[in-house]
């Protein structure tokens, strides 16, 4: 598997200068009672700056990266640094500068939209004029306002996860953790967050972030890592990891007419939920779409997505320690 | 952070975990005051009023005791459900000034409450 793409590397901006934002090596942690870590010697490194995505299935290792980059966590061995800071020495002085979203935070009864944006910023040691103006902007920029002052114990589930983003998006902070940020979100109000991150990111904040949607990281993401069992599996720009991994550009979903070992010879097939996707190059694909006119099957075709990359990276990696246990 | 920002974070965990509530729901306090006035309200009737002084120290004492749990269960819900906590880990508010804030919010639920509890001292508990 390709595992070699330098993260953080953005050839198409040439940029070289860019500062870190966070640099980890050989980062490991392992749970008490646990026999297996949650990180195993995890490296990577972040740009300032940038909108940095980690993939992953449940239980991968995110939020446990984003808890000790957040100085929340404790590592077992390795090092962390973030914006020039370690996280373990340099804890206070961190925390000056970074604001988190965390994961399935829920808001506190019975205050109100306005009050946990405010609670927030006054608690940062925002004066209370200048935090009043920076909740009501908040509040604007996620569609709140309308429902600002009531109890957010009558609000939606969409519009408390907005509440918690709107808790960070306006602090000060130069690097933000957002711990899936839009769970729970349907795909208007995604977009009403993405648009807040893409803003924070032109204002030179660098945002990092998990998520479960592949088509979030593929809209927002600089660079990103897929993450599984604690390993970093892939990491790169969305479409480098694309290309890097899969080295096949076409989906074909195959309906009907085909078996399994028909379609191998095209590229990778897999089953899902009764059809075969195979995942192929521009010239398979197209011999594929030729012999299904012939026998009068049904298929459709669409370029490779970071969805399918990371099925294809996780399902392998997950086979690999399979087989080797 | 300088004293003024954390007094100013000290302020704001009291004011928006402490006086808001209150304020939004009067029912806290009555809840803070319901267990010791039943209490004291049985022992004053039972005893035909002389055992008031003694009452008065174990509604106190039972009031003081509630506010303690609620700190602890509201810490433990603001670890645990609101993850409230993750966030003020990673901000710059100092352990302290956050425990201060959480316990200082409660006594403020708790104030209407110990104020009548001093009154009556100060009247009966001679």
């Amino acid at each position: 598997m390709e595992t070699s793409i330098t993260c953080g590397a953005r050839p198409e901006t040439g940029s070289k200068l860019r500062m870190d934002a966070l640099r980890a090596a050989g980062l490991t942690k392992i749970y008490r009672k646990s026999k297996k870590p949650a990180l195993d010697s995890v490296d990577l490194k972040i740009e300032s700056g940038q909108i940095f995505t980690m993939l992953g299935r449940n239980g991968a290792g995110k939020t446990t990266f984003l808890r000790i980059a957040s100085t929340q966590l404790m590592p077992t061995s390795g090092s962390v640094s973030v914006l020039g800071l370690d996280v373990v020495r340099d804890a206070k002085q961190l925390r000056e500068r970074i604001a988190i979203t965390p994961q399935e935070a829920e808001t506190i009864y019975p205050l109100t939209p306005r009050d946990h944006v405010l609670l927030n910023l006054r608690m940062r040691g925002i004066a209370k004029e200048e935090a009043k103006k920076r909740a009501q902007e908040a509040l604007d920029e996620l569609e709140l306002s309308d429902v600002a002052d009531l109890n957010s114990d009558w609000l939606s589930g969409g519009m408390k996860q907005r509440v918690i983003v709107a808790m960070a998006i306006r602090t000060d902070a130069e690097l933000i953790f957002l711990d899936e940020p839009t769970i729970g979100l349907d795909p208007l109000n995604r977009r009403k967050v993405w648009d807040q991150l893409t803003r924070l990111k032109k204002n030179g904040r660098t945002i990092v972030l998990t998520t479960h949607y592949m088509d979030e990281a593929e809209a927002l993401s600089d660079n990103l890592v897929i993450i599984n069992r604690g390993k970093v599996v892939a990491s790169g720009t969305p479409r480098s990891v694309k290309e890097a991994v899969t080295k096949r550009s076409t989906r074909v979903d195959v309906y009907d007419k085909f078996t399994h070992s028909e379609l191998g010879r095209y590229g990778r097939v897999s089953s899902i939920a009764g059809r075969f996707r195979v995942l192929t190059d521009e010239e398979g694909a197209r011999s594929l779409g030729d012999e299904a006119v012939a026998r009068s099957a049904t298929i459709s075709m669409s370029p490779v997505t970071l969805d399918d990359v990371f099925v294809d990276i996780v399902g392998e990696a997950e086979k690999g320690e399979e087989s080797e246990a | 952070m300088k004293l003024r920002e954390r007094l100013r974070s000290l302020w704001a965990i009291m004011y928006y975990l402490g006086f808001t509530p209150m304020l939004r729901n009067p029912l806290f306090i009555a809840f803070v005051f319901s267990t010791p006035f039943t209490l004291l309200f049985i022992l004053f009737v039972a005893s035909n009023g002389t055992a008031l002084p003694y009452g008065l120290a174990g509604a106190l004492t039972m009031v003081t005791t509630e506010l303690g749990l609620f700190v602890g269960t509201d810490l433990a819900s603001y670890k645990l459900q609101n993850r409230f906590q993750d966030l003020v880990v990673a901000s710059p508010v100092t352990p302290l000034v956050y425990m201060f804030g959480v316990a200082l919010s409660e006594l403020i639920l708790g104030a209407p409450a110990l104020v009548i509890m001093f009154v009556l001292i100060a009247g009966k508990g001679d």
